[in-house]
């Protein structure tokens, strides 16, 4: 009986099954399987084992086995015959956008649809310049305030509420752009609603101002050996630690707590997320639109200012895939100098927005003469299976075509394994060109990603004299070793210029920028076919426009202004220079000076405002912490830099990687007897990949055949049965 | 139930039947037709290889199909079984319904180092079931054969370990779904029989 066989394999593998007791509401039903109703199964034949066989079918297409039953993981069977995890989560999104600032407030509901308590793990993505300063959770009609502490110390509290039967939630800082939140104690049918706030600057560039928002997590990559003993302690259910598929490692010792479970697409109903946004802008708008989802836009009737409500078509969505609104001013409307200001507690925070001037046409023909040296990476890692390697291989073909025969190139492809086309650089004539498409043609996504190998490669290469020498780096950045990666680009740079190119529907912004920034170049996303085309174009505009480099600022007044980033960029074309800063009152003017090709030059801006912004002070907050976090790749001192970060971060509220927010309803809710279950939230995997999920590191190994094959005999021997009966009947 | 109803009820039974069978018939016809085409290309690589030897073509690798993206890479002979199939490079879904996979992470099949291929439970590599400690295992590879012996055969489950190809031993890993009777895809055990390699002989 191999229906039994399988039903009864649930029990085995998930040990709640078999303690569960039958559920208060009438809708809910557990599966569980007696030893007594087995035999009864084989005792029961004829008809009864017909309307099981009939049954059957219904059962195998309604409910997709439970692939990713750990111990652990509670299920309830829904009255639709689904089942599903105890523990639902839905997201409401609602940006609060206006001039360079965005305001975000993110509503996770934890539903617990079991008949025991609860204690749910969701880690998830943010932007990676989240400034992440309000926790609080809401029980029915009831809001409770969270408090910002250091990060043991929050964990503590979050640890002694859950084990009081007290409802708490924690959020915590895994990288910044990923974060988790854990929630205790939440009852039998119960919903909590954890609310996060963030602040977060926006995109500027050409005139094109965008907000990406992500929505899941392409499955990291951990490399390094196994720490199998530091696992050990630390494995779920008696701590908060890692409830990841990896083992820490030695390149990533966080890397439990940076792998959440995944699931696949067919469980596509869960995670879903509303999401709505206020755009208010001082300037009137050319277009408005959504890259990867359909939107409803419709314009405030407010004649003072440009305002407009943006809501998406469809309702709820499933969060597998980034969300990015994209607006343009009018043309010549373009804003090219803004200042925000905002005063907290007497003390004066800034924030600049500077266009560089128009670069003239004779600079860039002047650049255009420069021979460059091109080098391309190409991510051929497991991640990148299905669309994202696809779009990629597209990218890198078009770049492959804007070489001129004085420029020279190379292209690096790397999965575990580290492959060069052409062991030196070599001239972009018509045949050697013809040979790296035929290259990229062949290149296949399969895998580990070990990035070290194929950076070093790209940027050890000897360096010729005369040469522009520029890295353009294709890859999603599911890696989990990302500082060790930055220290890497930050040590061998020398005078090439490092590019990276964002791909697949969930790319790691904390890499794409942070690589960028250390590789002193710039960043951009493909996520869509449709804008493969005009990103690279975008790019390649860039690479061959001359840059703006040795920028200064001199401020008026006696008193100078800390600002962050200390250390300020080079700018590419059309790049605004964005810098938070903390004021005098005697700053009331400054100027920008900086080289383009050798010239010199300058540009002023007036400080006066005298409307107060709120989140400035925030901002700079957050950019002090990056800058602080950024001099361990540069070589700090690890415990200086942790008590500056602490210090900062816990003036301003914000949640950093010392830092954690923490709320505890007063109130305890779970008696003492009861237990508590830990339930992991699984993120979905990104639109479009291929990615072998449940066995990460494992090929798949198996077919639908048997499943295909089962359904068939039952259903032809049904068909005969059914016929035969009416036979009978009919003698 | 009145008559009309009941054929229509008996028919759909039979249509679902029929797919069934279809879909069940189409993966294993997949699988068997494929390694036909397969060992053509793995012929004239081989025989490309006897006529110019030394010549490294690294990227005219010869595909089963023009619009192949996996090319044959070795032979894998289960001597006492007497079964054998052609191994393709890579371990993605799309390789493994026409044959065994190498993972490109891993080694080369037949050099040194740890090698892995995986395959169906359910096509190619229902074969493990029957394989015994101390069975010999033959790669035959465009530089010779080489000969294994299976010294493990374990159950491990896939969300909590992991491979590890960083040993500095010629050992082969095979490995496929378990368990072999389940009658799902997509579960998170895998059945792991480790080979290593015993002695080298010249080519046949």
């Amino acid at each position: 009986m191999q229906l039994v066989n399988q039903r009864n394999l649930i029990v085995g593998k998930s040990p709640s099954f078999s303690s569960a007791k039958a559920g208060p509401e009438p809708h809910t039903e557990y599966i569980v399987i007696s030893k007594s109703e087995y035999r009864r199964l084989h005792i029961l034949q004829g008809l009864l084992l017909i309307v099981l066989l009939g049954l059957l079918p219904g059962l195998v297409l309604a409910s997709p086995l439970p692939e990713n039953i750990t111990a652990g993981s509670l299920f309830v069977k829904q009255a639709t015959g689904e089942l599903q995890p105890a523990l639902r989560l839905e997201t409401d999104v609602q940006f609060d956008i206006s001039g360079l600032l965005a305001r975000t407030k993110l509503k996770q509901h934890f539903k617990n649809d079991s008949a025991e308590w609860v204690e749910g793990i969701y880690v998830f993505p943010l932007p990676d310049n989240a400034a992440v300063d309000r926790l609080r959770i809401r029980v029915g009609e009831r809001i409770i305030e969270g408090v910002i502490r250091e990060k043991a110390a929050a964990k503590n509290i979050y640890r002694t509420a859950r084990a009081s039967g007290q409802r708490a939630a924690l959020v915590e800082q895994e990288r910044p752009n990923m974060f988790t939140t854990s929630v205790a104690n939440i009852g039998p049918g119960e919903t909590i609603v954890v609310e996060i706030a963030y602040q977060q600057l926006l995109q500027y560039q050409n005139g094109r101002f965008s907000l990406r928002f992500p929505m899941t997590i392409t499955p990291r990559y951990i490399p390094g050996q196994p720490d199998l003993k530091q696992s050990a302690t630390d494995s779920p259910p008696q701590t908060v630690q890692g409830f990841g598929w990896s083992p820490n490692t030695s390149s990533v010792p966080d890397a439990s707590r940076i792998t959440p479970p995944v699931k696949s697409l067919t469980s596509r109903e869960q995670n879903s997320v509303h999401i709505s946004a206020r755009l208010t802008t001082g300037f009137p708008l050319a277009k408005v639109n959504s890259l990867y989802h359909d939107i409803q836009l419709s314009r405030q009737s407010n004649l003072q200012q440009n305002v407009y409500d943006i809501e998406l078509q469809q309702g709820r969505v499933p969060m597998d895939r980034d969300f990015e609104l994209v607006w343009q001013a009018a043309a010549g409307t373009e804003p090219n100098a803004a200042f925000f200001t905002e005063n907290i507690n007497g003390e004066n925070y800034g924030l600049i927005m500077l266009m560089p001037p128009q670069i003239d046409n004779a600079l860039v023909e002047m650049q255009k003469t420069l021979p460059r040296e091109v080098v391309f990476i190409i991510d051929t890692s497991g991640s990148m299976a299905g669309v994202a390697i696809r779009q990629a291989k597209q990218a890198l073909n078009m770049a492959l075509q804007t070489l001129t025969a004085n420029d020279r190139f190379n292209i690096i492809e790397f999965n575990s394994i580290t492959r060069s086309l052409f062991t030196q650089p070599v001239f972009a004539d018509s045949q050697s060109v013809q040979l790296a498409m035929q290259f990229v043609n062949n290149l296949q996504a399969d895998g580990g990603t070990e990035m070290a190998p194929a950076i070093r490669s790209a940027l050890e290469t000897s360096e010729l004299d005369g040469y522009v020498r520029q890295v353009i780096f294709m890859t999603d950045g599911s890696v989990g070793n990302e500082s060790e990666l930055f220290a890497l680009i930050e040590n061998k740079l020398a005078n090439s210029r490092l590019f990276t190119v964002g791909i697949g529907a969930a790319p790691n912004s904390y890499f794409m920028r942070k690589a960028a920034q250390f590789g002193r170049g710039s960043y951009t996303f493909i996520s869509a076919q449709d804008e493969i085309a005009s990103r690279m174009q975008m790019l390649f505009k860039k690479l061959q426009a001359p840059v703006l480099t040795d920028l200064e600022l001199v401020w008026s007044g006696a008193e100078q202004p800390e600002i962050w980033p200390r250390r300020l960029p080079d700018l590419y074309r059309a790049q605004p220079l964005l810098i938070t800063a903390k004021l005098s009152d005697s700053n009331e003017q400054l100027v920008l000076t900086g080289k383009i090709l050798g010239k010199q030059w300058q540009k002023k801006l007036n400080l006066k405002s005298d409307q107060n912004n709120e989140g400035i002070a925030s901002l700079w907050a957050r950019n002090k912490i990056a800058d602080l976090m950024d001099q361990h790749v540069h070589g700090g001192d690890a415990q200086q830099i942790k008590q500056q970060v602490t210090d900062i971060a816990l003036q301003h509220r914000l949640v950093s990687q010392y830092t954690s927010l923490v709320v505890v309803d007063p109130l305890p809710v779970r008696p003492a007897d009861e237990l508590l279950n830990k339930t992991a939230v699984a993120n979905l995997l990104p639109a479009g990949s291929q990615q072998n999920i449940q066995a990460y590191g494992f090929p798949q190994g198996a077919t639908m055949s048997r499943m295909y094959l089962l359904l068939a005999f039952c259903c032809g021997l049904l068909a005969i049965t059914f016929l035969m009966i009416k036979r009978h009947y009919e003698k | 139930m009145n008559s009309k109803k009941f054929s229509v009820l008996v028919f759909l039974l039979c249509v679902i039947s029929v797919w069934g069978f279809g879909s069940a018939a189409y993966i294993h016809a997949k699988a068997e037709l494929a390694q036909y085409l397969v060992e053509q290309a793995w012929t004239a690589q081989l025989s490309r290889q006897k006529n110019h030897p030394g010549s490294k073509i690294e990227h005219k690798h010869i595909t089963p199909w023009p619009w192949a993206d996996t090319w044959p890479v070795a032979q894998l002979k289960f001597s006492r079984q007497n079964r054998d199939y052609i191994v393709l490079a890579g371990a993605t879904g799309s390789t493994l319904a026409f044959g065994p996979g190498w993972m490109k992470a891993s080694a080369m099949p037949g050099s040194q180092g740890v090698s892995v291929v995986a395959a169906h439970r359910d096509t190619h590599f229902s074969v493990l079931r029957d394989l015994r400690l101390g069975d010999e295992i033959v790669i035959n590879t465009l530089q010779g054969d080489v000969v294994y012996r299976v010294i493990d055969r374990t159950i491990v489950d896939s969300q909590t370990h992991r491979l590890n190809l960083t040993s500095s031993q010629h050992q082969l890993l095979l490995v496929t779904c378990y368990p072999f009777d389940a009658m799902s895809s997509g579960g998170s055990l895998r059945y792991v029989v480790t080979t290593e390699k015993i002695n080298e002989s010249t080519s046949i």
